[in-house]
């Protein structure tokens, strides 16, 4: 699957390494350049700024308490990617515990094949619609759509099913469709 | 449908979001201490001695190859000097290594660092609305000289290493 991600950002290594020494220039190098990233991701995952906003700031301190434990076999980017989206589902988890306990499998699931049309007014629309989506299921289209995460690996980070991604996945899809009253159309997942 | 967008493209093309409060200090204020051995007190001062008496002695032979030229204008040689600094300080990261360092040049480079910091704090207390004036092209100036002495030191370093001498910067000054 294709996909763009704003994490995709290609940090030195010079600059890991000094981080890894205690250099704050370089803590707070890479602060600035994934603090938009994490909080966008946070905001979207978990709906409210005030939570982002905690999202953001536990995730920093995370990565820089662990940043010895960056081996640097995959980039940078996805091992913050990684604690960010860790941080943002604890407290989903913390705040939408019957979201995360109703898993329930649907045999037929409805497509996720959809379509927008193209206006000016298109990013507020989306934004008004996804924030109206239950958490959990904002955060599967999230992962899915925008960081390119495929169902199992969003089953493992939120300690469910493959089924329980692809039913959050479908039913985020539908109840989309239902707000921009689009019809169903073809492409099943 | 002609004008139509995929819904994980819509959602791609969501902008980033800025938080309204900034997090950084709460976040620095628990960031790990830096290696103790930067914080003893005379041996940093050691280190700025040392560097201190390089710069002067690199800057003779140098020439000040780095300065701007005199009839720029002062957009222009921000501009210059802004790129300079970047692309400077790339290098002084890249070419320190501490296991080919002698303790007193780690100690130069981690005064050299403190000064960029402190440089850094007065261009943001001038803030991005001056960063074309004097005052402002003077620290950036200032900026490039101490990255420029920073690369020197270190390429030195690495060159007699690559020979298989050791450098130690307190004893070139004395040559």
């Amino acid at each position: 699957m294709s996909h763009s991600t704003h994490f995709a950002i290609d940090v030195p290594n010079d600059l890991i390494q000094r981080a890894k020494r205690g250099d704050q220039k370089a803590f707070e190098q890479i602060y600035r350049w994934f603090e938009r990233p994490v909080y966008t991701l946070a905001l979207r995952m978990c709906g409210q700024p005030s939570e982002a906003q905690d999202v953001l700031q536990d995730s920093m301190i995370k990565v820089m308490t662990k940043i010895a434990d960056f081996k640097g076999q995959s980039p940078f980017w996805g091992w913050l990617r990684q604690i960010a989206v860790n941080e943002a589902l604890m407290r989903i988890r913390q705040s939408s515990k019957s979201q995360f306990e109703s898993d329930v499998y649907e045999a037929d699931l409805p497509d996720t094949h959809f379509v927008l049309p193209m206006d000016a007014a298109l990013n507020q629309q989306l934004l008004d619609a996804i924030q109206q989506l239950p958490a959990v299921t904002r955060s599967v289209l999230w992962l899915y759509h925008v960081e390119g995460f495929k169902h199992e690996e969003i089953a493992t980070q939120m300690q469910k099913t493959v089924s329980f991604s692809k039913s959050q996945l479908a039913r985020g899809t539908q109840k989309l469709r239902d707000y921009f009253q689009m019809p169903q159309i073809g492409n099943p997942v | 449908m002609s004008n139509t967008i995929e819904l994980a493209g819509a959602l791609q093309n969501l902008p980033l979001e800025t938080p309204q409060l900034g997090v950084w200090q709460a976040v620095q204020s628990q960031l790990p201490n830096p290696i103790s051995r930067w914080k003893r007190p005379a041996f940093a001062m050691a280190a700025s001695v040392i560097l201190v008496l390089l710069i002067w002695q690199n800057q003779s032979v140098i020439g000040g190859s780095f300065l701007p030229t005199p009839n720029e204008s002062a957009p222009k040689l921000a501009n210059n000097l802004m790129q300079q600094s970047a692309q400077l300080e790339n290098v002084f990261y890249a070419r320190q290594d501490d296991s080919i360092s002698s303790a007193s040049l780690i100690a130069a480079n981690l005064t050299i660092e403190e000064q960029l910091s402190a440089i850094d704090e007065q261009l943001n207390a001038i803030g991005a609305a001056s960063m074309n004036s004097t005052a402002a092209n003077a620290l950036w100036q200032q900026r490039v000289s101490i990255l420029y002495q920073g690369v020197a030191l270190n390429t030195q370093n690495a060159q007699h290493n690559a020979s298989g001498q050791s450098y130690d910067p307190s004893l070139a000054i004395m040559n």
